[in-house]
């Protein structure tokens, strides 16, 4: 065994390993992190002790925009025990030391077998992209459940690994809509698990309880016994009673000394005093600060999240071998735009308009490319509000007449009706440039690209195929 | 009817026979002591009052301005068991009021309905101030004392929860300060709302606009005034503090006005702050109510205060006349009268039934004259004069009989049994610690 480890095993360099056909990538401590190069590589070994890398390497690689490299299997060469939901759930396990390869070799071709059986069709929208990645992940390490793990550093307390990655904790509430989304596809079938609650105004997950003064929400507060003395009626805090002679409490009103409680006296009530405002109370109200944004939510209107575990269907399984596409049905629409359905309708009629002479119509697209890495960066939230944006910016731009619609949550198409092709491609030129101000203008650190074309109908046209036709190539991309 | 009306016939003309010493007489209790004190000297004091008030009307109006300059915090206090439900109501009556600066604290002394679930939502909503819950029972009077505890107002208002007031209430309440300096709480004018209810309500409320309303105009205007209503009453705080609050009940709205007089302070009755109420709607409940009243006066002025008879540092003239005459009209009254009764009987047993006619044409002609009369004095009736005068003759009953023999009752058993004390009114063990320290 030995004998045949040495004999086939060939180092081609410090970081490259290849033995019986297989070629391991081994990420150390100091290398600069570029999993674009992990594609030369079947499997990618992690030699680094600490946590927090290993999990940030995990992260890199399982976010990847490729296939083959989101998919790829992941080894620790490693015996400490990690705790790290991220690590122990994203990677395929581990081995001593370089020596163990053998160990890991028929879980890596299973996994590799899986991968190859997967199709990868272009999916535009975010939602399918996720949907996509989660299931090809499970798909490919046999896992027919997915879990919500509870996770120290998750927004919403709970991590579903394979999904939850993608998104960044301030919008992982995100991650539970998608899965919703999938749920409602029949991908996945649902059992109820937990319960959480998320700050009503950023939907994040780190609160913080605390009771606070009713006036004016600090949380910095005493309280006090109230004592009533019996024969007088006299109220009061126990202070009152106090004296500076010895321990004995006296009553402030009739002077006699308290003597039992429940027979002469007893403490009907607590009392608070807040330090910051003097307000005095009775009851705190429990309030859930935010951490991420600040917001004082009142416990009651916390927004609930079913938490769920989520187990494969086997149409699930059959979407995670050829890819998952149609999500477009889900999307909400904005303001200023008609559903695609209402849209193939319009355009229809627009079509048959074509017939008069002299007549011409065209259809557009703006594409943000990247949903997936963009939302990742942005947030859905800030995503969807690009989105509208972008939207509010076409319709000043296009005319009362012409319609706009969501093709997916990345891309928008609407119509110019009247308009000669010439004239719209100037137009959509123009948007483009008006786009990217906007995006430069709200996303200063982020390179967020766009994409737009334009097409003329004629009277041929059918409209899915001239919508199909034109949106084609991005799907190729 | 015709043979009354001979018999009537046949007394008059016994009367004029015997001339007006011997009407004197056989009716002295009527023309020495009610038809004096209830109705002379009340027509009189009244036609003071308003004499007094037209003249120096720019004074009242001086008060007024100055209360609205200085806007001093008021504190609303309604200590209370199982008066959840009221609180809404009284919440928005408040809100309609002319005065706002004011803080409204409910002290809940043990409700075991849904009180404290009603308050905390109420107070939640901005609608109460401070809400306070005592876990355990502990009267009337520690329920307010909790709130005085809490309170910051410069005045204290202490309402109850099933009242309803009138729009400017709290600041007519609040003015009598700013006209004297010496004005040490105020009692507010409590009308009866379910007047039409029953009998038992109607009679009650002729009782209130006549008896106690118009009888506390006088007796606040004599400087005899006693006692400030729990029900609606104006207190300075500063005073309150010196006294520590309310003793234990029952009767301890009585009493803490007794407490203010003797750090001699001006009690006042304001006509013109209106409160509205329910009272007991069958005579059997309001007989559960008056014995209860009635039984503090023994309690709290023949034995608590007591001193007030006797010449000490503390002696004050008006307080021992208030005293004085709060015993002779209730106490020492209700003792004549039995002697009255027993004198017409043994001295006059033939003439009984004529007697007892008589008497009852006086009373109704008097109650008939004030409520014509006294109607003039009268800045806010919440009834309209007239629903009362086919109840007038029944008046004479429920004055003159039964509350006469509610009022016998009460001071028998308060004062040979010391009742009160056993009063549910109270917890248990507030009671006793009262009875052992002699309160
Ligand atoms: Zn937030
Ligand atoms: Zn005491
Ligand atoms: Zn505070």
């Amino acid at each position: 065994m030995v004998e045949d480890f040495e004999k086939n095993q060939i180092i081609v360099d410090k970081n490259v390993v290849t033995y019986h056909s297989l070629k391991y990538f081994i990420v150390e401590l100091n290398d600069k992190l570029r999993p674009d190069l992990f594609i030369k590589y079947d499997v990618i070994l992690i030699d680094i002790k600490e946590e927090e890398l290993v999990s940030y390497v995990v992260k890199q690689i399982r976010t990847h925009l490729n296939p083959r490299i989101y998919l790829m299997p992941i080894f620790l060469l490693s015996t400490t025990d990690f705790h790290e939901v991220v690590i122990n759930e994203l990677t395929d396990g581990a081995l001593p030391s370089i020596n163990h390869l053998d160990s890991i070799e028929t879980k890596v071709l299973d996994i590799q077998a899986n991968i190859e059986r997967i199709n990868h069709p272009k999916v535009l929208s975010f939602e399918a992209q996720m949907i996509n990645r989660t299931l090809n992940l499970m798909y490919t390490r046999n896992k027919k459940v997915l879990n919500p793990l509870p996770y120290f550093h998750s927004g919403i307390g709970y991590y579903y690994p394979e999904l939850s990655i993608n998104f960044n904790h301030r919008d992982e509430n995100g991650a539970l809509k998608i899965l919703d989304m999938a749920e409602q596809e029949g991908l996945f079938q649902s059992e109820f698990y937990e319960r959480v609650y998320v700050c009503n105004s950023c939907n994040g997950g780190f609160l913080n309880y605390r009771e606070v003064c009713p006036k004016c929400n600090s949380s910095d507060s005493v309280s006090q016994d109230l004592v009533h003395h019996f024969p007088c009626a006299y109220v009061g805090p126990i202070e009152d009673f106090q004296n500076t002679i010895d321990d004995q409490l006296d009553c402030p009103k009739c002077n006699k000394t308290l003597r039992h409680i429940g027979v002469d006296y007893d403490k009907p009530s607590v009392l608070y005093t807040c330090n910051s405002c003097h307000h005095r109370f009775q009851d705190y109200y429990t309030k859930a600060k935010c951490t991420t944004c600040s917001t004082e939510n009142d416990v009651e209107h916390l927004v609930p999240f079913s938490i769920k575990r989520y187990i494969m269907t086997k149409k699930g399984e059959n979407v995670a071998i050829n890819g998952y596409i149609n999500i477009e049905k889900q999307l909400e629409t904005l303001s200023g735009t008609v559903t695609i359905d209402i849209f193939k309708v319009l355009l229809q009629y627009e079509i048959q308009r074509l017939h008069n002479i002299g007549y011409s119509s065209n259809i557009g697209y703006v594409h943000l490319e990247h949903a997936a890495v963009v939302a990742g960066i942005l947030g859905l939230e800030k995503q969807k509000s690009l989105m509208n944006d972008l939207v509010q910016m076409l319709r000043s731009n296009l005319n009362p007449s012409d319609f706009v619609s969501f093709y997916n949550s990345s891309t928008i198409l609407f119509s110019f009706v009247n308009t000669e092709f010439k004239d719209a491609q100037g137009i959509i030129s123009e948007m483009k440039e008006l786009s990217e101000r906007l995006l430069t203008k709200s996303f200063e650190k982020v390179r967020i690209e766009i994409r737009t074309d334009v097409t003329a109908l004629n009277v041929s046209s059918k409209v899915e195929t001239a919508i199909n036709h034109m949106v084609f190539p991005l799907a190729k991309m | 009817m015709d043979i009354f009306g001979e018999e009537i016939h046949e007394f008059i003309l016994y009367l004029s026979s015997v001339g007006f010493s011997k009407l004197l007489r056989v009716f002295w209790f009527f023309f020495f002591f009610e038809f004096f004190r209830y109705v002379l000297v009340d027509l009189i004091t009244l036609t003071f009052i308003k004499w007094d008030r037209d003249r120096n009307h720019y004074k009242y109006v001086d008060a007024k301005r100055r209360m609205w300059l200085e806007l001093p915090l008021v504190s609303i206090i309604v200590p209370g068991k199982n008066e959840g439900k009221h609180i809404y109501k009284l919440t928005t009556s408040l809100k309609e009021q002319t005065y706002k600066n004011y803080e409204l604290i409910i002290v809940d002394d043990g409700s075991d309905d849904d009180t404290e679930i009603i308050c905390k939502s109420l107070k939640k909503n901005g609608l109460i101030d401070y809400f306070i819950r005592n876990e355990v029972r502990g009267g009337k009077a520690s329920g307010a004392n909790t709130a005085l505890r809490i309170a910051k107002g410069k005045y204290v208002v202490h309402l109850d929860a099933d009242c309803s007031y009138d729009f400017d209430a709290i600041e007519n309440i609040i003015v009598p300060f700013y006209e004297s300096p010496r004005v040490g709480a105020v009692g507010g004018n409590v009308m009866v709302r379910n007047y039409k209810e029953s009998i038992a309500t109607t009679l009650q409320s002729f009782e209130y606009t006549d008896a106690i309303s118009i009888g506390r105009m006088v007796a606040s205007y004599l400087g005899i005034y006693r006692v400030v209503s729990g029900a609606f009453g104006a207190f300075r705080m500063d005073l309150l503090q010196r006294v520590q609050g309310w003793d234990i009940g029952p009767g301890l709205d009585g009493d803490i006005t007794v407490k203010f007089r003797k750090l001699g302070y001006k009690i006042k009755f304001e006509d013109r702050a209106v409160c509205q109420t329910s009272v007991p709607n069958t005579f059997r409940k309001l007989t559960k109510q008056r014995l209860r009243w009635d039984k503090s006066l023994i309690r709290f002025r023949l034995r608590k205060h007591s001193d007030v008879f006797f010449p000490s540092q503390n002696f004050s003239l008006t307080n021992f006349i208030s005293f004085m005459e709060n015993i002779t009209y209730t106490l020492v009254l209700n003792i004549k009268w039995y002697i009255y009764a027993a004198d017409m009987l043994f001295n006059f047993a033939s003439l009984l039934p004529f007697i007892i006619l008589m008497n009852m044409f006086l009373y109704t002609t008097t109650n008939m004259f004030k409520l014509l009369v006294f109607n003039i004095f009268r800045e806010r009736t919440n009834a309209p004069f007239s629903y009362f005068i086919p109840y007038v003759p029944l008046m004479v009953f429920y004055h003159g009989y039964y509350l006469r023999f509610v009022r016998t009752i009460a001071y028998i058993k308060e004062f040979f049994f010391k009742e009160s004390y056993k009063d549910p009114w109270n917890p248990e063990k507030t009671s006793v610690k009262a009875l052992e320290i002699g309160i």
